[in-house]
C-alpha cells in the first residue's frame, strides 16, 4: 500500500512538472524543444538532399504529401503484445516516404504502459503524439494542459471528416462541450461486445428457442441444471450461469432497465442514476438471490476469472456467461469443437425487461472512450502535420487505405479479391497459417492492427473469426442505438467535483459490491434493503448524482 | 559393502530416513516434472486436468509458439550478454567493496558501512532513478541494465563476513613482511582464497541478471535490445489487446505456453548449478557458520 501511495505522489509530481513546462513553454521548455529542433534538422539535411525535390505527387497509396521537407515526429504508441516494430512495416515506411513525415517510435507494451507513460511524463520530454492511451492517462494529460485542442487541424483531413459526418451521433463524443476536440478519435466498429453467450447445442437438445425474456432464460438455466447436458452421467455437474467475474452478474441489471453503475435513464428525462441506489435494484437483488438459491449461478462466481471459465468450458460444464465476441466466443468456437462433440456457442439478443425494454449493457460508443486514439502535445512543433499524418488511418478503402492496410494487409499476401473484385477475403496463409500462427498472430507480423487513431468497421475483424461471431454480433447490433442512450460518457469534472466524486465513490463502490454479493448469497437478508439504501445515502451518493447530472446535462447539449 | 553389522534400530532408522528423504525429494521434483510434462502435452489435456505425471498426447506445439516469436533468438543473445557483463561488474564491485570493509584498520569503515546500509532501506524510487539514467545518457544501452543496482549490499555483507573469517590478520601481516602491498595481497592472496564465495556471488548475481526484466522494460526502447524475459512475457500475454482487431486467441493454449516459457527461461540458468554447486554449499556454509 505504502509504495503505491509513493508512486501516486511521484506521478503527480511528474504531472505537475509537465504542466509547469506546458504553461511556460516560452521559457523553460524552449531549451528542450530547441534541442529537439536541432536533432531533427540534422536528420532533415541528411535526407532532404536526395528526396525533397523528387517527392512524388502521385503515388500508389494516393496520399498527398504533408510536408514539403522531410520532418520527424516522435510518437509514443502503446500496443498490444505481439505487435512487431512499426519501423519494420513496409506500408508504414512507404507512407512516410510519400508524406515526408517520418516517425521515431516509442512502443511500450500496452499492459505495461502505465509505468512507461509515467516516466515519459516525468522525464519532461514529451513526444509529439501519444497513441492508444488509457482514459485516465488522457485525463491526466488534459488536466495538466499537456495536450492541445486539435479540431482546427481537422480541415485537411478528408478521411476523418468523412467518418465524422457519417456518424453524426458521435459528435458529442468527439468534441467537448466548449467545442474543443482534444483527441483524434478511434472509431472501433465492434460496438456491441460482451453479450450473453449460451450453448446453442444444449439449447437445441432441450428443444428451446433462443431466450429473450427473463423467464425464457430461467427455463434454459433450469434445463441445463436438471439434465445431463454434457452426457457424462452426472446430471448435476453443469453450471447454468457463470462468467469471467462478478461483473457479469452485476450487468444483469440491464434486465431491469438499468446499466451497471452510473447510467442515463432515457425513460426519465435523461437523468443520471446509480443502479445500486435505484428502487428497481431491489427487484434485481431478489431475482439473483433466487437464481443463487436455486443453484443456477456458479457457486464460485465471486472468485472466478477468465481462466476458470476457460477450464470449465473445456470440461464441458458451462451453460452461459457474458463473454467477448473476440475473446471467449471466437476462441472457444475455434478450439473446443475438435475436443467436444457438437460444441456450439451463440450470443443472444439482450435480455428483455418486464416492460419490453431491451438494451445491451456491453455496448460501447463507436468512438472508443476507454482507449484514446491519439493526442498532440503542447511541445510538438508539428501539430498540423501530426494530425494530418493520422488521416490516412481513417481511410478504409481497399486496397490502399491506411486503416484497410493495417487490418487486411497486402493483396496476394494476406488478403485476396474474389473473381469480380467486389469482395475480399483473408488468404489461406492467414486463416491456416503454415507456421501454426493464429490468424491474428499471422496478421500481426505485418500490420499495426489499427491500435491508433483510425476507423475500423466491424467487417475488419469478422473475416478472420469464426462465423458464430458474425451471427452473435448481428443478434445484438440492432440494439446499439437504443443501448447507447443508457451509457454514460467520460465526463470531465471540475477539480473540486472530481475530488468529491472520488472520495465518496471510494467508499460506496466497495460497499455496494460487497452488499450485492451478500444479498445474492443470502448472507444478508433482503429485509435489510432499506438499511442498505440509507447507508449509501449517508455516504453522500446524492451529492455525487447531482454532480453527474449537472455535468452530463452540459455534455448532452448539441455541439454548435 | 558391509563394514559392521547394523542393529535393528539402526536399520529402522536408516530405512525411515531414506523413505522420508525420497518423499521429500519427490515433493520437490514433482512440480518440476509436471511443468516439463505439461509443456510437452496437448494444451487441451492440460487445461482439463488430464496431465498428471507424463505428457499426454505429446506435442511440440507449445514450444513452437515460443520459438516462433521473431525476437526470441536476439533476446536470448541479449540476455546472455547482459548476464555475463552484469555479473562480472557486480562481482567485481562487490569484491572491491567487501574486502576493504573486512579489514580492521580500514579508515572510515563504520561510515562506509552505514552509507551502504542506508541504501538497503531507502531508495530514490522509480522515476528519479529513471531521470538519473536518462541524464547519464544511458537510456537504450546495455549500461542502463547492468550499472544501476549492480551491487547488492546484502551480498556485500555476506562477502565481507567471508573475508573477515577466512583471511586472518596474520596472513596479511606475513604477506606485508614479505613485501606485498595492499593491492598485491588482495589480488594474489585474498581473491584466490575466496573462490567459494565468488562462485556463490556469480550464482546469485547471475540468476538476478538472468531473471531481470523490469529495468530493461523501463530503459530500453529498441526491441532488438530486449532481454529474453521481456519477450517471454510478451508471448504469455500475446493477443490480449483491447483493440478492434484484438482477440484473446491464445487464451486456450495460454496455460501451456506458460509452462513452455518456464522451461525455456529456466533451463539455461539451471545448467549453471551443477558447476557451482560444490562451491555453493561450501561458501554459504562458511558464511553462515562462522559469520
Amino acid at each position: 500500500m505504502k509504495s503505491k501511495h509513493l508512486m501516486v505522489s511521484l506521478v503527480l509530481l511528474g504531472l505537475l512538472s509537465a504542466s509547469f513546462s506546458g504553461c511556460s513553454s516560452s521559457t523553460s521548455s524552449s531549451s528542450t524543444s530547441s534541442d529537439a529542433g536541432t536533432s531533427t534538422s540534422s536528420t532533415i539535411s541528411s535526407v532532404s538532399s536526395d528526396s525533397a525535390q523528387t517527392a512524388p505527387a502521385e503515388n500508389e497509396y494516393g496520399v498527398a504529401q504533408i510536408s514539403p521537407t522531410p520532418i520527424t515526429l516522435r510518437i509514443y504508441a502503446s500496443k498490444g503484445a505481439g505487435t512487431p516494430d512499426y519501423n519494420d512495416m513496409e506500408h508504414m515506411k512507404k507512407y512516410s516516404e510519400f508524406t515526408n513525415v517520418f516517425v521515431e517510435w516509442e512502443q511500450p507494451p500496452q499492459d505495461l504502459s502505465t509505468e512507461r507513460f509515467n516516466i515519459v511524463i516525468a522525464s519532461n520530454d514529451l513526444p509529439d503524439m501519444f497513441w492508444n492511451i488509457k482514459e485516465d492517462q488522457f485525463t491526466q494529460l488534459k488536466t495538466a494542459q499537456a495536450i492541445i485542442p486539435v479540431q482546427d487541424y481537422f480541415a485537411n483531413c478528408p478521411n476523418m471528416l468523412q467518418v465524422i459526418s457519417d456518424h453524426p451521433e458521435m459528435e458529442n463524443y468527439i468534441y467537448d462541450p466548449d467545442g474543443n476536440a482534444y483527441s483524434l478519435p478511434f472509431f472501433d466498429g465492434l460496438t456491441v461486445n460482451d453479450p450473453m453467450i449460451l450453448r446453442k447445442d444444449w439449447l437445441d437438445k432441450l428443444g428451446m428457442e433462443l431466450p429473450v425474456t427473463k423467464d425464457d432464460w430461467y427455463q434454459y438455466w433450469c434445463g441445463v441444471r436438471d439434465n445431463d447436458m454434457n452426457g457424462n452421467g452426472d446430471p448435476s455437474d453443469e453450471i447454468p450461469l457463470s462468467g469471467t467475474s462478478f461483473d457479469g452478474i452485476l450487468s444483469l441489471v440491464s434486465a431491469f432497465e438499468m446499466d451497471n453503475g452510473f447510467f442515463v435513464d432515457p425513460s426519465d428525462g435523461n437523468k443520471v442514476k446509480y443502479s445500486f441506489y435505484d428502487p428497481r435494484y431491489e427487484d434485481y437483488l431478489t431475482w439473483i438471490h433466487q437464481l443463487w438459491e436455486e443453484k443456477i449461478i456458479d457457486s464460485d462466481i465471486l472468485t472466478t476469472d477468465s481462466k476458470t471459465l476457460t477450464n470449465n468450458t473445456a470440461l464441458n460444464l458451462v451453460g452461459s456467461y457474458r463473454g467477448k465476441l473476440n475473446g471467449q466466443l471466437n476462441t472457444f468456437m475455434t478450439t473446443m469443437p475438435e475436443n467436444i462433440e457438437g460444441f456450439e456457442l451463440l450470443a443472444t439478443e439482450p435480455i428483455m425487461s418486464d416492460n419490453g425494454v431491451q438494451f445491451h449493457p456491453g455496448s460501447v460508443p463507436l468512438v472508443r472512450t476507454d482507449t484514446i486514439g491519439g493526442v498532440v502535445t503542447v511541445t510538438s512543433e508539428y501539430p498540423k502535420e501530426a494530425v494530418e499524418y493520422c488521416d490516412w488511418f481513417y481511410d478504409f478503402s481497399d486496397p490502399y487505405g491506411g486503416a484497410f492496410m493495417n487490418i487486411f494487409g497486402y493483396e496476394g499476401v494476406t488478403f485476396q479479391y474474389n473473381a469480380d473484385k467486389t469482395d475480399y477475403e483473408y488468404t489461406d496463409w492467414v486463416l491456416n497459417n503454415p507456421d501454426g500462427l493464429s490468424p491474428q498472430q499471422a496478421l500481426q507480423t505485418m500490420t499495426t492492427r489499427c491500435q491508433h487513431p483510425s476507423y475500423v468497421p466491424p467487417i475488419g475483424s469478422f473475416k478472420m473469426w469464426h462465423p458464430a461471431t458474425v451471427a452473435s454480433y448481428e443478434n445484438n447490433e440492432p440494439f446499439y442505438t437504443e443501448s447507447l442512450k443508457y451509457k454514460i460518457p467520460n465526463l470531465t469534472f471540475s477539480d473540486a467535483d472530481a475530488k468529491t466524486v472520488r472520495s465518496i465513490m471510494a467508499d460506496v463502490t466497495t460497499y455496494v459490491e460487497e452488499m450485492t454479493a451478500k444479498f445474492m448469497t443470502g448472507e444478508v437478508s433482503l429485509d435489510e434493503y432499506d438499511t442498505y439504501v440509507q447507508t449509501i445515502q449517508s455516504m453522500g451518493i446524492d451529492e455525487v448524482l447531482d454532480i453527474y447530472n449537472t455535468t452530463y446535462s452540459v455534455w448532452n447539449q448539441p455541439r454548435s | 559393502m558391509k563394514t559392521q553389522k547394523l542393529s535393528v534400530g539402526d536399520k529402522i532408522f536408516k530405512t525411515a530416513n531414506g523413505l522420508l528423504l525420497i518423499i521429500f525429494c519427490a515433493l520437490i521434483l514433482y512440480p518440476l516434472l509436471w511443468i516439463v510434462s505439461g509443456s510437452f502435452s496437448d494444451p487441451f489435456a492440460l487445461m482439463t486436468g488430464k496431465v498428471h505425471l507424463w505428457p499426454v498426447n505429446p506435442t511440440l506445439r507449445l514450444y513452437k509458439v515460443v520459438f516462433m516469436h521473431p525476437d526470441i533468438w536476439t533476446s536470448y543473445g541479449n540476455t546472455i550478454v547482459y548476464t555475463i557483463v552484469g555479473t562480472f561488474i557486480s562481482v567485481a564491485l562487490t569484491c572491491l567493496a567487501a574486502y576493504p570493509l573486512s579489514r580492521q584498520e580500514f579508515f572510515g569503515k563504520k561510515f562506509f558501512t552505514a552509507v551502504l546500509m542506508i541504501t538497503m532501506f531507502f531508495s530514490g524510487g522509480m522515476i528519479p532513478t529513471f531521470l538519473l539514467v536518462q541524464q547519464l545518457n544511458m537510456l537504450d544501452t546495455i549500461w542502463a541494465i547492468v550499472l544501476p543496482g549492480s551491487m547488492s549490499v546484502y551480498n556485500t555483507i555476506v562477502m565481507r563476513t567471508f573475508f573477515i573469517t577466512t583471511i586472518p590478520k596474520d596472513l596479511e601481516d606475513s604477506a606485508f613482511l614479505d613485501g606485498a602491498n595492499d593491492i598485491q595481497f588482495f589480488g594474489k592472496i585474498a581473491l584466490p582464497l575466496s573462490k567459494a564465495i565468488m562462485a556463490v556471488m556469480v550464482l546469485f548475481y547471475g540468476v538476478t541478471h538472468w531473471n531481470s526484466w523490469f529495468s530493461a522494460f523501463l530503459y530500453m526502447s529498441s526491441r532488438e535490445r530486449y532481454p529474453l524475459q521481456l519477450i517471454l512475457r510478451e508471448i504469455l500475454i500475446q493477443g490480449n489487446t483491447s483493440i478492434a482487431g484484438g482477440g484473446g486467441d491464445n487464451d486456450l493454449i495460454g496455460e501451456g505456453v506458460k509452462f513452455a516459457t518456464m522451461v525455456v527461461a529456466t533451463v539455461p540458468i539451471m545448467c549453471l548449478y551443477p558447476f557451482l554447486q560444490k562451491y555453493f554449499t561450501k561458501g554459504v556454509m562458511i558464511g553462515s557458520l562462522k559469520g
